[in-house]
Formats: C-alpha cells, structure tokens, sequence
C-alpha cells in the first residue's frame, strides 16, 4: 500500500489538494449514494499521501485508515442496496439549491478568509482539513437520513485521524478511532435498514373468499411507527372487490326480482355487457350472463377473452 | 483480585448470560434488576477506608483501589467514582424494573447491560494516552452509538431522533483533542497566556457542544416520541450523569476554562435558549411523548443555567435538580409506557378519555412531566424554585423569562390532562392492571415525598458531592 501512495504522491501538492476538495464538493452536488460512498474513499485516498509525506505519519497507520474508510463505506453501501426507493436514497432539495449553497459557502470562505490554525498541520493543508470540515457541516445540515449523516460523520474523521496522529502519535489513540468509525458506520448501517421495519403491505382485509389480496408495501402512516389493526374508511376490503356468482346462484336471484327489475332477456349467444357499478356501490353484484358462458370469471376478463361487444337484442 | 475487572467482567458475563436466555424476557428483566440492584448498593456501602474488602456471597478478598493497565488506558476504583457508579447502577436496576411489566423486545435487556457496562468503564477510568476527562468524548460517540441499538427496544421506530444522539459528540471531539496539545504546551511556556485562551476557548465550546442546547436538542424530544418511555428515561439520564462528571472534571482540573474565557455566560444564554424552547414547544405538544421530551428539555436548561452559575454553591444545587430530574423521569415514564400500551401507540381515539379507565397511570404521568417543569408539588418544585432564586440574584429578568417558559408548559400539560381525563371515545378501553396501577402508585408516592420533604436527598447528594470533589 505504500507503494501506492508513492505514486499517489502528486496529491500532497497544492493540485491534489484542490481534487481531494473537489470530491467533497462532488458529494454535496450529487447527493447520491455512490457518489457519497466513493467519495469517502477518494478523500481518505487523496488524504493519505499528505499525511505520509507532509505531515511524516507513519505509513502502516494510514493504511490501516484507509482500509477502515473503505470497510466503512463498503458497510453502508451493503445496508443501501437493499433499501431501494427508501427515504434514506432521497434527495435533499435539487441540484440547484446545492450549487447556491457550494457557492454561498465559497464565496463566505473567501470574503470572510475562513482559516482555523491547526497546531503542527502545514498551512495549506490546514486549510484543506478546514475547507473537509465545513463540507461535512454542510452534509450533516442537508441530510436527516442514516445514510448521509454517516457519511457526514465519517467524513468529520478522515482529516482528524491526520490530526491525531500528528499531535498525539499513540497507537491506541488510532486504533480507537478505528474502532469507533466502524462502530458509526455499523449504527449507521442498522438504521438504514431500521428505516424499512416501519414498512407496513397494505392488505387487503379478507371478508369474503373471492380474489387474491392486493398487498404493496407503502409508508408509515403512523409517526409512532406502529402498524394499524384497525380498518379506516380509505381501506379495501374483498367486499369491494366485483364479485362473479354463480349460475345457478344468478338464476334465483333473478327469479326473486320483480318484473321491472329483472335484467333483460337475452339469446344464447349474446352476453349482456351491463354498465359497471361505481365505486360507491358495493351492493350491485349482478351480471347477466349466459349459461354457456364460464362461471366465476370477472366481468372485464370474460369481455376481453370474448374480444367484443354484446349485441343489443333485437 | 483485580477489582475492575472483576466489576467489567461480572457485567459482560451477565450481559451474555441475558442474551442466551432472550426469549424469556421476564427471567432476562429480573437477573438484570438483582444484578445491577445488588451491585449498587454494594457500591453505596462500600468503605474506602478498608483497601482490602471481602466480596458478599463470594467471600474473596478483593483490592479496592487496584489498577487494571490495559491499551494504555487504566481502569481504577476511586472515592469519586464510587457515587456515580453507585448512581448508575441504581438507575439501570430501577429502569429494568419498571420494564418488567411491558414488552420492550428480547433484545432490550443485554443491550442495556452492555451500555451500562461502557459507562462503568468510562467512569473507571484513570490515565489514559492525554487526560481522561479529554478523552471522554470518543468514549461517549461510542456509547451513544450503542444507545442507538437499545432505542429500538423491539419496535421499528423513526431513526432521526437515535441519529441525532451522535451529532454532539463527533463535533466536540476535535476541540478536546486539540485543547489537550494546547494544555500539555502551558507548562513549556507559561507566560504565553494565547496558549491558555486558546485550550479555554477550545474546551468551552467542545463543553457546550456536549451539551446539547437549543438548537442541537432535538434528539430529546424525537426520541421521546417515538422510543419506548423507560428507555429514554434510562438512556438520556445515564448520558446526562456522565456528561455532568465529565464536566466536573473538566472545570476542576483546568480551572482556567471559567478564567480566561465567558464560559459562564454562554452557558446561562444556551441555558436559556434551551429553557425556553422547551417550555413553548411543549405548549404546542399534541403528542404525549413529545411533550414529555420538551419538559425534560426545559428541566435541562435550567440545569445548565445553574451550572453556569460560578462558586462552590452550584454544584450541590445541580446534583440536586438532576436527583429531582430522575425521580421526574422515571415517575413520568412509569405512566406513559402504560398509556402508550393500552392505547396502541398514543391513537387520538384511544388516548381520548383514557385517564378515566387508567387514573393511576396518567396521574403519574402528569406529575412526573409537571415536576421537570418545576409545578407546585412536584417533586421538581423545590429544585426550580431554588435554581430561579440563584439565577435572579444576577439577572432576575432571565429567572421571569424562564418562570414564562415554565408556564407554557404547564398550559401544555392542562391540555393534555384535558385530553387525558375528557369523554372517552373508544368504551373498550380497559381499566388499568392493579399492578400497574401500584408501580404507578409508588411512582407518585416517590414524587409526593421530595415534593413535601427535599431533605431526604441531602445524605446521597452530600455523598456525590465527594465524587465531584476529586
């Protein structure tokens, strides 16, 4: 690994600098999850030659960093790709308003002359971990997701390792700040997959043996994050689903209708195509349908097997 | 035998025996609340006069004071450790008893022992690589990274609330590990009083980040909200017991943080600004758990005002109201955790009226919120009168001010009794378990008794004012 930050070494100039901060300016723009992840890595990546070669760290432990940024955001991704179309992969506003706020921030970066001196940092790269910590401020003010605020949080931790390492050089100090970047990243991990307990399938309550359930999974209703037992006026139910009877079950109906409510006769090989009940009509079931005609099947499908209009009688 | 490992490895091998044993969720709660009963009072009695003690039940002699060297790190067992570790495992074993009677998931009961554990071995802690009290922060994103997984408690709740517990102590981080460089720089230049501002200004802003006021409060009420009520009781006192530990330290081995900077100052503003907040959100709270996270969040600003408050005289006082705070809490969160079960997640319908099927319950709850919000009576009353006429010796404007944002809680609370005690609307609402209504029934009878006789708190916080001596 060091032999990969020896060639890596351009980045520990003022140009590598300038890229390292791109890529965190990249993850404020795209606000997407890959983008966020790699750009995790990058960072780290683009921080540990100016850690090696600047600031004299020693190489073992800016590899051991790097593989637990890379552990970290290999975590986050696993928990992210199996929480497609969650809240966490939204976006915080649009590109747009992302671009007002990188400018906002620059332009106050320059006007102000916002410099915070870190003890025994070089200057230029003071100003690179500054420029870090004010992108992962940035992020943690955009995002209310496990996703982005963990990133947010590891990105807080890259330059401070460098920091650490160079004012207290203890090796335990930087093992435990391993330990607890993988200990956020974990966290951040179950509460991206924490988000999808609250999912409840909207199901069809069973009232009448007829078709199968319509289920989906949509979002919670309740804030409390518990699941509803109890049916609201909105819910369907197998009640409303058209039901098909039988033949048999038809003819008594129609044998018990007075005359003027009787539907009207028709010939063996006509089906009588009756207007659909709206929504509101729970209780008109009935179909005309002939004998020959298969029994049990939903009005619309027979229509469209049968692939034409009835005829009106003569 | 080695007396912190022999503490830290009873706890983990308690907490593996209650993971093994997880669906029986009743036999997990009560090994739990003996264990961490028993070694609380064991730590309130022990006597460190005697450097050798024999161990109850076990009969092995024990070093009371010996190290344990470990990663750098030591681990040893002082007189001011003692009250809060007797402190922390009295309030784990009265939160493990009061969960015994609703479901909080099989997961709930190790999980809370391995974070009790992680705040007994922060409060252990000796000498490390730079000064503890410096390196306290990383211990606290790790433990508030553990509270995230006891939140959850068996229910999916909103991760907004849990998440937020991590903002304060990654941010302040940073400023204790650069103010310690700056402090380890006094002794080589002494009469260069930048480097003494510097570490002053960077320490006091980490502090206030720690802390947690308006507006980096949100995380109290979310997770008040929507986790179950005895674990965020649980959770936000253990956090809170420490954090005022770790503050104690900080301020008396590095007495020139109130020196050379206005730390004062910008604690009594955040206070403020907390204690206000809280009080006119809690005016708009429709919701009982939020409400009850609002009056909790007032109680904190008050706390944080007297901290602010400079002399010898504070530190009793703050003791005191955070022992006021606990009784509240836990009063309060006896009666919401059978609200919120016999109302299937506070619905509006079956939270309608339910006070006249559960009287018990929801007066525990309305006297544990009123007493964080110092009402008449309350078991917090004497704690907020005092802290208001502390803070109107300087300013009595800010006392006014935040007797208002007391009010305006209080106006959320009749709202809510309002709701509590009105016609019910769902008549099936069943009358409360006589069990609960006698753990509700203690809970009052708890509250009543500071509310009318404030001195029986005086021995414990005399014996913790030891702790927050050195």
């Amino acid at each position: 690994m060091s032999l990969v930050f020896s060639l890596l070494n351009f980045l520990a100039t003022g140009p590598g600098m300038l890229i390292t901060g791109f890529f965190a300016i990249l993850m404020i723009l795209a606000w997407e999850w890959r983008v966020s992840l790699i750009g995790l890595i990058l960072i780290q990546v683009g921080i540990a030659p100016i850690a090696i070669f600047l600031q004299g760290i020693d190489a073992q432990w800016v590899t051991v960093q790097t593989l637990v940024i890379i552990l970290c955001s290999l975590i986050l991704a696993l928990s992210t790709t199996q929480i497609a179309g969650s809240p966490t992969s939204r976006q915080a506003g649009n590109w747009p308003l992302r671009l007002m706020v990188v400018i906002l921030l620059y332009v106050s970066w320059r006007l102000f002359q916002f410099d915070i001196a870190i003890p025994l940092i070089d200057s230029r790269v003071s100003v690179l971990f500054n420029w870090l910590f004010i992108c992962a401020l940035v992020i943690l003010s955009l995002s209310d997701n496990p996703l982005f605020t963990g990133s947010a949080l590891i990105l807080w931790f890259i330059p401070m390792h460098v920091v650490v390492a160079t004012l207290f050089p203890f090796s335990s100090l930087i093992v435990l700040f391993g330990f607890l970047e993988l200990i956020l990243a974990l966290c951040c991990s179950y509460l991206i997959l924490a988000e999808r307990l609250g999912e409840s399938e909207q199901v069809t309550i069973a009232t009448d043996v007829t078709f199968p359930n319509t289920v989906g999974p949509r979002q919670l209703i309740d804030r409390s994050g518990n699941e509803r037992t109890e049916l609201l006026p909105n819910d369907r139910t197998t009640m409303d689903l058209l039901a098909v009877p039988l033949v048999p079950e038809l003819r008594e109906r129609q044998a018990k209708l007075p005359p003027q409510d009787a539907p009207p006769t028709v010939k063996s090989d006509q089906i009588t195509v009756s207007q659909p009940p709206s929504p509101s009509d729970t209780t008109q079931r009935l179909r005309a349908v002939q004998p020959k005609d298969r029994t049990g099947e939903h009005p619309l499908v027979a229509t469209l097997s049968k692939g034409k209009r009835a005829k009106k009688p003569k | 035998m080695n007396l912190p490992l022999l503490i830290i490895g009873t706890l983990f091998v308690i907490t593996l025996a209650t993971f093994l044993l997880r669906s029986r969720e009743l036999i997990t709660g009560i090994i739990a609340t003996v264990v961490t009963a028993g070694m609380a009072i064991w730590f309130w009695r022990v006597d460190m006069s005697q450097p050798v003690q024999q161990l109850p039940l076990v009969g092995t002699d024990v070093a009371l004071t010996s190290p344990l060297v470990r990663f750098g790190f030591t681990l040893q067992m002082t007189a001011g450790s003692i009250p809060i570790l007797a402190g922390t495992m009295g309030l784990a074993a009265l939160s493990f008893f009061l969960s015994l009677r609703t479901e909080h998931g099989s997961g709930f009961v190790p999980s809370a022992l391995a974070l009790v554990t992680g705040y007994v071995g922060l409060a252990l802690i000796s000498a490390g690589p730079i000064a503890p009290a410096l390196l306290a922060p990383l211990f606290l994103i790790g433990l508030s990274s553990m509270s995230i997984f006891v939140f959850h408690a068996g229910r999916p709740i909103r991760s907004e609330g849990p998440l937020r517990l991590l903002i304060p102590p990654v941010l302040s981080f940073p400023l204790f590990l650069i103010s310690a460089w700056y402090i380890a720089q006094i002794p080589l230049n002494p009469q260069d009083v930048s480097t003494t501002q510097t570490a002053a200004q960077l320490l006091s802003i980490g502090i206030l980040l720690l802390l947690a006021p308006a507006p980096l409060h949100s995380a109290l009420p979310d997770t008040a909200q929507v986790a179950p009520p005895i674990v965020t009781a649980l959770l936000t006192l253990l956090y809170q017991l420490a954090l005022l530990h770790l503050i104690f330290r900080i301020i008396s081995s590095f007495p020139f943080i109130t020196q050379e900077t206005t730390f004062g100052l910008w604690l009594t503003w955040a206070g403020l600004a907390t204690a206000v907040w809280g009080g006119v959100a809690a005016a708009g709270a429709a919701h009982p758990g939020r409400l009850w996270g609002y009056a909790a969040l007032h109680d904190w600003g008050v706390i944080l005002m007297v901290l602010a408050v400079p002399g010898v005289t504070s530190w009793p006082l703050v003791l005191f109201l955070y022992s006021l705070r606990a009784v509240s809490m836990l009063t309060a969160a006896v009666g919401l955790s059978m609200l919120e079960a016999e109302s299937n997640g506070f619905e509006p319908e079956r939270l309608q009226g339910i006070g006249t099927r559960m009287p018990w319950n929801s007066a525990a709850y309305l006297l544990g919120g009123l007493g964080l919000v110092g009402f008449p009576l309350s078991a917090g009353f004497t704690g907020h009168w005092a802290a208001m006429q502390t803070v109107a010796i300087d300013d009595w404007l800010i006392a006014a001010v935040v007797l208002l944002a007391a009010g305006s809680a209080v106006f959320g609370y009749i709202r809510m009794a309002r709701l509590l005690f009105g016609p019910i609307v769902v008549p099936t609402t069943l009358r409360e378990n006589p069990l609960s209504a006698i753990y509700a029934l203690v809970g009052i009878l708890a509250s009543a008794s500071l509310a009318l006789a404030p001195q029986l708190l005086y021995g414990p916080i005399n014996r913790a004012l030891s702790a927050f001596s050195g």
